[in-house]
Order: C-alpha cells, then sequence, then structure tokens
C-alpha cells in the first residue's frame, strides 16, 4: 500500500468516526430525557393513580386576593386556587405531597408556601386515607394574557425531586377558571376525599 | 511492520494485558461490592422474622408483641370512614447488659402487610393524626433510649378495611439504626 494511499484511509476512516460521534451526540437521550418523571394524565375531576401517589384534582380557578386566619396576600398577584385530594399508595414512610407545581409555557411557579394556613402542599401521605385541601400558585398578574395560560398544567408528585418516579398531570385552562375576588383558605383535612 | 514482528509483538505484551484485564474486573469488582453493601447495609434488608407473641433478643433488649387491638370506624368514632385502627403493644425488656450501661436501644416502628392484593405496603405510625388519640397511661409512645426499666410501647396505625386475604400478612417492623441491615418483623395475628 502507497503512503498517498493509507493517509487517503486514514482520514477517511477518522471522517467516518467524526460523523458516528456527532450523530450518536446529536440523537442519544440527555440525562434530562432518561431521567424525565413517568408521567400519568389526571384530568380535572378524575382519580389518578402513579407508583405511591393517587390524587384527585376537583376543581380549580382563579382569585384576585387570598386570605386565611391569620394571612392575607397583597395586590398585584394572581392566584391559582387548586381543590385537591392526595394519598399514598404503598408506603406512608416519606410520603409527602412534596411537588405540586404549575407549569405554565416554560415557566414554573411552585406551590406557594406564603399562607399560614395548612395547605396540601408538603402534606404527608397516608395510604387509602385522602388529604384534601388547597394549593395555592402566586402568579404574576398579567399571566393570563400569556397565550401559555389555556394550557398549563399542574404537577403533583411525592418527591420534590420528582425525576424517575411517577408525577401526576392535570391539563388547566387558566383562561376558562372562575375569577374570585378574594378565596378563604381552609386547612386541609386529612380522611377528606 | 511484518507480520512476524507483530505477532512477536503482541507475545510481549500479553503478560501485562493480562494483568490489565484482571486488574479491570478486580476494580470494577471491588467497587460495586463496596457501593451495593453500603446501600443494603444503611437499609432494612435483613429481616428477623419473629411468629405472633414470640419473644425475640435484638439489639440488647427482649421484644414481644403483646396485644393486639383492632376497630373499624364503625367501632370508632373518631377515625376515617372504611378504615380500622390497630394498637400494637410490645414488650420491650432490655437485657441485663444494656440496664446497666444505659445503652437500652432506640428504635423506629411501622407497620408492614406482604403478600396482599395490594401488594407490599407500609404505614407509619397515626399517633399525630387527628384522631383524638393519646397513648394509654402506663404505655411509652416511642422506644426508650437508655431506658432503666421494662417498659410496654402502644403504637396506633389507622389501615384501610378491606376483605380478609386483601391486606396480606401483617408484621410489625422494629428497626435499630446500629442493627442495620437486620431488622425485627414481629408477626400480627391474622384477620
Amino acid at each position: 500500500m502507497s503512503r498517498v494511499r493509507a493517509g487517503l484511509l486514514s482520514a477517511a476512516g477518522l471522517a467516518v468516526l467524526l460523523v458516528a460521534t456527532g450523530f450518536v451526540a446529536a440523537t442519544a437521550p440527555r440525562e434530562a430525557d432518561w431521567e424525565q418523571p413517568f408521567a400519568i394524565d389526571a384530568p380535572l375531576g378524575e382519580p389518578a393513580q402513579g407508583r405511591n401517589i393517587a390524587a384527585t384534582v376537583h376543581d380549580a380557578a382563579i382569585a384576585e386576593r387570598v386570605v386565611d386566619r391569620r394571612w392575607r396576600s397583597g395586590e398585584g398577584s394572581t392566584w391559582v386556587v387548586v381543590d385537591a385530594s392526595a394519598a399514598a399508595v404503598t408506603s406512608e414512610i416519606g410520603a409527602l405531597l412534596g411537588h405540586a407545581a404549575l407549569v405554565v409555557g416554560d415557566r414554573v411557579y411552585l406551590a406557594s408556601t406564603r399562607p399560614s394556613g395548612l395547605t396540601l402542599n408538603g402534606a404527608s401521605l397516608s395510604i387509602g386515607v385522602p388529604t384534601r385541601g388547597a394549593l395555592l400558585f402566586e402568579l404574576p398578574a398579567d399571566v393570563l394574557g400569556d397565550p401559555a395560560a389555556a394550557a398549563a398544567r399542574l404537577e403533583l408528585a411525592v418527591k420534590a425531586d420528582p425525576r424517575l418516579d411517577a408525577m401526576l398531570l392535570t391539563p388547566i385552562d387558566l383562561t376558562a377558571l372562575p375569577v374570585l375576588p378574594e378565596y378563604v383558605l381552609d386547612d386541609a383535612e386529612w380522611g377528606e376525599r | 511492520m511484518s507480520a512476524r514482528q507483530q505477532h512477536g509483538w503482541w507475545r510481549r505484551i500479553a503478560l501485562a494485558l493480562a494483568l490489565a484485564a484482571v486488574l479491570l474486573a478486580a476494580t470494577v469488582g471491588i467497587t460495586s461490592w463496596k457501593e451495593w453493601t453500603d446501600y443494603f447495609g444503611l437499609r432494612p434488608t435483613q429481616p428477623i422474622p419473629v411468629d405472633v407473641a414470640a419473644e425475640a433478643e435484638f439489639a440488647g433488649a427482649t421484644w414481644q408483641l403483646v396485644d393486639l387491638l383492632a376497630g373499624t370506624s364503625d367501632d370508632v368514632a373518631s377515625i376515617p370512614e372504611g378504615t380500622t385502627m390497630l394498637l400494637a403493644r410490645v414488650q420491650v425488656t432490655p437485657g441485663a447488659e444494656t440496664l446497666a450501661d444505659g445503652t437500652a436501644p432506640g428504635c423506629r416502628i411501622w407497620l408492614a402487610s406482604q403478600g396482599g392484593a395490594h401488594g407490599d405496603r407500609e404505614w407509619n405510625t397515626a399517633a399525630q393524626r387527628p384522631i383524638g388519640y393519646v397513648t394509654s397511661a402506663g404505655y411509652e409512645a416511642s422506644c426508650v433510649p437508655g431506658a432503666t426499666a421494662p417498659y410496654t410501647l402502644e403504637v396506633p396505625f389507622i389501615v384501610p378495611t378491606e376483605p380478609a386475604g386483601d391486606t396480606g400478612a401483617l408484621s410489625l417492623v422494629v428497626e435499630v439504626p446500629e442493627q442495620l441491615p437486620e431488622h425485627l418483623r414481629l408477626a400480627l395475628p391474622a384477620g
């Protein structure tokens, strides 16, 4: 084999390897893909169940203000109020409603911890005995003008880091929700379905 | 390089290659063994089964299920409808050695079911739930580390009321952190 031919072959081999590397790098699933939660549809009003979470999202509304016994929200926010119940399925050990988020387009809003009353956010879950309460999301006042508001989704999962575990997904059209001037928060109740 | 030279080169590095292969296998093996041993060693993976009401020596104490009371929501008004309250009582007798040096063990207790219609399940104590439950006089709500005398634990659980057989075999799990991965499984009477 001449030296020129050997060089050409080596260059061609290298080029093939580079193309293959680029193809693999471009098409292989990334960490964010293969660590995704196991999504389970949970339409509004219907019970849904994942590995260790069973929940029903009963209703949702928009409120201009939220009050409880010791706290009152300020002006300038839009509150999305979700009425839901949640229970554990297989284990109560470490079973909390650790992830409650409302996704509007690219923005993720975690359930508010500002109210002083007991919400469903972070509630410890029992097997077969649901806890029912509110989840409150504080959004910018102009969120309803966002085109993505019509296709928002609620995410519920047991762990605060929901990767590789079941996650219940409830589509919510924020623009179609009733608007309340004020929402009075009642404490979440264990044993309410 | 001629074919003969190439053959000779492989022969010269054969021993080094073999050693590298052995080292690679040993590295993977030892690392995996260490990681998995740590993983399982810190979790309750080695149960010590104990028959109903039998005594068991564990963590420097003797453990025995002495009583199990059960009442459905028809009997106990303060628990949610469709549930059953189980009240388990466990006698804990620290051994002479742990009594002498004040090292009676602390513990964590939960209820487990195995092989039921709903698969294996685990319940936490319901003592903090709003069911109006108060630990009965003369009983302890949780383990007493450094106990100086025998005592009896009383732990309530709320489980769904189910047809007999659906729940599977119930047992009370006693976990002492220093004893992991070993833990006790005190069998509860069926039904």
